[in-house]
């Protein structure tokens, strides 16, 4: 079981470090995006993986590890980075469960953000 | 403006380098593939490239290889980020020329710290066997010039070239102390005839003129003279 928290704050805290008075601001703006995007990826997820497009998975599973890094989704992350070696190795049988358990926790990834939103 | 380009392809990412880098003294230019980098390449002159090893148009150590090879490139910083965090890769990325290497996930201000210190690297001037370096002055010997310096901004410091040969010799034997008689020596020749007396008022010149600096020419009384370092210049005054 992983001991990674669902968001890492520090690195949450580190980009508001970053805003300045003229900026927007800048978690949310990185947030809004990054839940657009991920969204986006699970469905393509969905159909790649009835379309037996295994690469697809790999690819697609890369870039959303560097998008899940960027807002500080560290178990979420991990499961990502493990769905990519699957992927990589061919190990179809377990795709399935891993893109369901990445997809159960970007559920908790977006209750998180909505809390450091709101209280943020 | 210290122009750094960012090979990235993931707008997420994109995003937080943007935010971590972004400073008065720069300005980013984003890319996410390695043709619209190519692009970009050719129309500016970066001062640093923070580059994405998997993109989707190629691979970025690859990349970094062919801006090894060219030779408008080659000598451009590079600061690999990636995600693979193995030994193996980190020995790849530096033997093709990478010249940092950041894993993912990391600190914004980390990144940003390691950026800022690899500008203020790079902007400072470049020492040779002509140049000393001593306190906060720079001699530069091919030129016969000294510099008071301060961060990164140096002050042209007026000597004659008596004053500059005293100074030389002063800095290469930094809180050694000279008689009248081994200045009168170091500064004989070249057609210069210097009295006794005569040397306490050119280092008496030389001190006025770099007071604008962390160093002073400290009177040793009976003995003579010798070049000290804030620390003692500001004992002395206090």
């Amino acid at each position: 079981m992983s001991k990674s928290p669902t968001l890492n704050l520090e690195v949450i805290n580190a980009l508001r470090e970053l805003q300045t008075d003229e900026d927007d601001d800048v978690v949310a703006e990185i947030a809004q995006t990054f839940v657009k995007t991920t969204t986006e990826t699970f469905k393509n997820f969905d159909e790649a993986q009835k379309a037996g497009q295994i690469d697809e998975i790999r690819i697609m599973a890369h870039t959303l590890k560097s998008a899940t890094a960027s807002v500080g989704a560290m178990k979420l992350c991990e499961l990502i980075t493990e769905l990519e070696k699957m992927a990589k190795t061919g190990q179809k049988e377990n795709i399935p469960k891993q893109i369901l358990s990445a997809h159960q926790e970007f559920q908790l990834v977006l209750q998180e953000l909505d809390k450091f939103m709101a209280t943020g | 403006m210290d122009k750094i380009l960012v090979l990235e392809d993931v707008r997420e990412m994109q995003m937080v380098i943007n935010r971590a880098v972004r400073h008065e003294q720069t300005e980013i230019f984003l890319a996410s593939k390695i043709g619209e980098a190519n692009r970009l390449l050719n129309e500016n002159q970066f001062k640093l490239i923070l580059l994405d090893v998997t993109l989707p148009d190629g691979d970025g150590l690859g990349f970094l290889t062919s801006l090894r090879q060219n030779p408008a490139t080659k000598e451009i910083p590079v600061m690999l980020l990636t995600s693979n965090s193995e030994i193996e890769d980190k020995v790849l990325a530096f033997s093709l020329g990478a010249d940092d290497y950041v894993t993912k996930p990391f600190n914004p201000l980390e990144l940003r710290a390691r950026v800022l210190a690899k500008l203020k690297k790079l902007r400072a001037p470049k020492l040779d066997h002509h140049s000393i370096r001593v306190g906060s002055l720079r001699l530069d010997t091919l030129k016969f010039q000294a510099f008071s310096f301060s961060g990164e901004k140096e002050t042209l410091i007026d000597l004659t070239p008596l004053e500059f040969k005293l100074l030389t010799h002063f800095a290469r034997h930094e809180e050694q102390i000279f008689t009248r008689d081994q200045l009168i020596n170091v500064v004989r020749g070249d057609n210069i005839h210097i009295l006794d007396r005569t040397i306490d008022t050119h280092i008496s010149n030389l001190r006025k003129k770099i007071s604008v600096s962390s160093l002073a020419i400290r009177t040793i009384y009976g003995v003579g003279y010798s070049l000290t370092k804030e620390a003692l210049k500001k004992k002395k005054a206090a």
